[in-house]
């Protein structure tokens, strides 16, 4: 099977899975379907079934096709079919089995074999359908509780009621021998549908009896001007008698290629529309006249909807496309090149001194030129977060349910858009989040909110939005709050904390970051699974981001990650110590200033100090902690920048400023990190205008091994 | 310089047009370096540029031996001392020899390129034990140039690069 085949199919699972995640949840908030997402939801479920066939993966088809069914009937019926009781099941339902697709999907994915037990998941389809079935089934026929029966006396009433239209196909199909019909119609643009029609009669003659029935058009087989025929008005089957047709209706079902069928009993030939109203009323029997109606109204528009639905998403689709992001990734180092290249030429020693105006104009005109195709190339990778933020909606969802607290969750800012690496990044640490917010944030019950004056349902918000280079996403819940002494105790039991000593409320919550702290005891099914929140820092600082925790017991608690908007290109502030050359981010630097050697407090152990803004702060000499040969020594000569990243706050002591400057992030050969330089602070390179190389810092990093040293 | 740069090229176009005259001859080419006045080889295969003049950037905490990364259109590039890998004194040297093994790009700095010589498979001989540890994790055979033009020492890229 081609690859580009299956990473279509599986983009085509994940963005419709997504979709109908967000559109269930939604839905059940209102605790209803709309006639529009029921049609939305049959439309994707049968693209499901559709693509799953072809890829054949069996499970999935045929639980797209139960559900598609199932779906069917509520388009058919509108949601009314479905008592208000029945609603939460039907949710739970549809949520089981996209939790199926995506399991399904993700082995897809890491090429293991699919499950081949769907038995449960059938049995659950069915059983519902069941349910909502036997309201009129057994109005129409006694007894009866196959899943396709209510549907056959509505169709058959909603055809003949709506038969006026259709009489003429409706007399081609009627047979007096044979008076209870199928209608079928085979999935469009399926190519070849007289020998689909052929090889479904083939498989209802493992279940009736040859001769009980016949179908129409005849001679399938052999004539293949048959298929426009089927295409267009479908293919008939038609019994002697309604129990053949019954046995005949999970041949249909579990046919691929049907993407429709009605089931309709003879009428004799309607000479004026009374009668057909008459046979309307025969099917229903006792219904009542207002429940049809509805019904009717309803099953016009959906002969449609089937096949235009579709079309109108395909033509949405039609502007986008998907591109592998190794393709970004090299359109990105290519543009890093030509905006490097660019300063290179236009600023180059040759031309000093020249006079050159048609090449100052053009090389403005080039410098605009590449500023645009960056912006450009950048804007490529931009994805807003609201699909990450959607599947919280569902975590939250099913936690509020299992663990019984009941909680909202507010996205704002969903559309803010990041770099796709960063997305795909941070989808864990924020699952992460939510899931502590939701287990240990939010009290245990409603009551005990209640007592402290809080709504009884939780509120769980997630914000995202931009700060020039950063996007900050803010997880903020109303629950508990953290409480200092649990922490400080659970911290001192790990070892993290030294008994008697005084730590900061701030102090204390960054114990919550690190590695071996899990504040519950017992391990539950959604947190506490041995990895904590330390994990969270670590992949948020993977992408060079950062994490800060703000809370006040009783009143909940804000996790707060800081986030470049790209890795690939940053704003840079150029430092020189000695000969080399330094790269600070400019988001981490707070202020940049001379001090005079008077102004430098020093501690017993050589530590150098100064007071900023009312605090003190360590010093880090670049030259010493590098252990470089040349830069000066003397604070009076040197600069000092005040450098801040997450709670890491200090000063820099460096030669000389050399400049501002957008700068393409290289990341070291692999030869040079095998020797753990990042852990020292160097993060990366960039390749300055001249073509020489400066080494880009990493604040947190070079903190910590300056602590350590 | 250009005249390297000459003997190089045409040889990787004799490579990309006649492969059966290797394998008639079953020769491999080799590019001869010197080093503190040792011929060292390098199987030509790897060579994919000799550089000279370039501003070598130094980056800290690294063993002495990695001079540090310079940039090669675009692409860094990390850089060894040569003589610092073998334990010897640094010299003033600007010559580089870019390898390319199995998708890892370093420049090894020597002293001077020498020549390209067409040296016979299977004439390359083990090295005998000793006790100059630096050399073993390098150095993979050796090789008796002809004409009497002195011993070479066959360098070992992928000891070079994962042999530390």
């Amino acid at each position: 099977m081609g690859n580009d085949m299956m990473e279509a199919y599986l983009y085509e699972m994940n963005t419709l899975l997504e979709q109908l995640d967000e559109l269930v949840l939604s839905a059940e908030k209102a605790e209803c379907f709309s006639q529009d997402d029921v049609n939305e939801i049959f439309r994707i479920m049968h693209t499901i079934k559709g693509s799953s066939a072809m890829m054949e993966y069996n499970s999935l088809m045929t639980i797209a096709h139960r559900v598609e069914d199932l779906f069917f009937i509520i388009r058919d019926k509108t949601m009314a079919v479905i008592s208000e009781e029945l609603r939460p099941e039907l949710f739970e339902l549809i949520f089981q089995s996209i939790d199926f697709f995506r399991s399904e999907i993700e082995k897809v994915e890491k090429n293991e074999p699919l499950t081949e037990y769907i038995d449960n998941i059938l049995e659950n389809i069915n059983r519902f359908a069941n349910k909502i079935q036997p309201q009129e089934g057994a109005e129409n026929q006694a007894g009866d509780q196959k899943a396709a029966a209510g549907q056959a006396a509505s169709d058959a009433a909603g055809e003949s009621g709506d038969s006026t239209g259709q009489a003429g196909t409706d007399v081609e199909f009627q047979s007096k021998e044979f008076p209870y019909g199928i209608h079928i119609f085979l999935d469009e643009g399926s190519g070849m549908e007289n020998l689909r029609a052929f090889m479904l009669v083939n498989t209802v003659k493992d279940y009736c009896e040859e001769g009980q029935f016949d179908y129409y058009p005849p001679n399938v087989n052999t004539d293949p001007s048959a298929a426009a025929f089927i295409v267009e008005k479908g293919f008939v089957l038609r019994f002697l008698s309604e129990e053949e047709r019954e046995k005949a209706i999970p041949a249909v079902t579990g046919n691929g290629s049907v993407r429709e069928y009605q089931l309709f009993d003879y009428a004799e030939p309607a000479p004026a529309k009374e009668s057909g109203a008459d046979s309307t009323a025969q099917a229903s029997d006792s219904q009542p006249q207002s429940a049809a109606a509805p019904k009717e109204s309803a099953a016009a528009p959906d002969a449609q909807a089937g096949s235009k639905q579709p079309a109108q998403g395909q033509h949405i689709k039609e502007s986008l496309i998907s591109v592998n992001l190794s393709k970004l990734d090299q359109l990105m180092a290519v543009v890093g090149e030509i905006v490097i290249t660019e300063s290179m030429v236009t600023a180059s020693p040759d031309l000093k001194g020249l006079k050159l105006d048609n090449f100052t104009q053009a090389a403005r005109q080039l410098r605009s030129l590449t500023d645009n195709l960056q912006d450009i190339s950048m804007s490529l990778r931009m994805v807003p977060v609201s699909a990450t933020f959607q599947k919280m909606k569902r975590i939250v969802r099913d936690m509020g349910k299992k663990l019984n607290r009941p909680a909202t969750l507010e996205l704002v800012g969903a559309d803010t858009e990041v770099d796709k690496t960063i997305v795909d990044s941070i989808s864990d640490p924020l699952m992460h989040i939510v899931r502590n917010s939701m287990d240990h944030g939010i009290e245990e019950t409603p009551e005990e909110r209640i007592a402290a004056g809080k709504n009884p349902e939780g509120k769980i918000i997630l914000a995202a939005r931009h700060t020039g280079s950063e996007v900050i996403i803010e997880i903020i819940d109303d629950g508990r709050g953290a409480d200092d002494d649990v922490i400080l105790a659970k911290a001192i039991r790990q070892g993290l904390a030294q008994p008697g000593m005084n730590y900061s409320h701030q102090e204390i919550l960054n114990f919550l970051l690190m590695p071996g702290f899990s504040t519950n005891t017992e391990v539950t099914e959604y947190s506490g699974r041995g990895v904590g929140m330390d994990v969270v820092k670590s992949n948020v600082e993977n992408v060079g981001g950062t994490v800060f925790i703000t809370s006040e017991k009783g009143k909940g608690m804000t996790t707060t990650l800081k986030i470049p908007l790209t890795m690939a290109i940053m704003d840079g502030m150029e430092v020189s110590v000695g000969s080399s050359i330094f790269t600070i981010p400019i988001n981490n630097i707070r202020q940049i200033f001379k001090c005079s050697a008077s102004e430098i407090i020093h501690d017993a152990v050589h530590g150098e100090m100064i007071k900023v803004m009312d605090n003190f702060y360590s010093i880090v000499r670049a030259k010493d902690f590098f252990q470089m040969e040349e830069g000066f020594d003397d604070f009076n000569k040197g600069i000092l920048l005040w450098v801040e990243s997450g709670d890491r706050s200090f000063c820099l002591f460096v030669d000389e400023l050399v400049g501002e400057q957008q700068v393409v992030v290289k990341p070291l050969p692999n030869y040079v990190n095998e020797f753990g330089i990042k852990n020292f602070g160097v993060s990366g390179c960039t390749i300055l205008g001249d073509g020489n190389i400066s080494i880009i810092l990493d604040i947190v990093n070079l903190y910590t091994a300056a602590q350590a040293c | 310089m250009s005249e390297e740069m000459a003997l190089f090229t045409k040889t990787e176009e004799t490579d990309g047009l006649l492969p059966e005259d290797m394998y008639e001859s079953e020769t491999e080419k080799y590019l001869i370096f010197l080093s503190n006045d040792i011929f060292y080889g390098v199987n030509a295969d790897y060579v994919v540029d000799i550089i000279t003049e370039v501003s070598i950037t130094w980056l800290p905490m690294l063993p002495p031996h990695i001079r540090g990364v310079v940039n090669l259109r675009g692409q860094i590039v990390p850089i060894i001392d040569f003589r610092r890998l073998l334990g010897q004194p640094p010299k003033n040297n600007d010559c580089i020899v870019v390898l390319d093994f199995e998708e890892t790009k370093i420049g090894i700095l020597v002293d001077t390129v020498d020549q390209m010589v067409d040296v016979e498979k299977g004439t390359i001989l083990s090295v005998p034990y000793q006790n100059t540890q630096d050399m073993q994790k390098i150095i993979s055979g050796m090789y008796s140039l002809p004409e009497g033009g002195g011993t070479l020492m066959v360098l070992d890229c992928a000891l070079l690069l994962h042999g530390r």
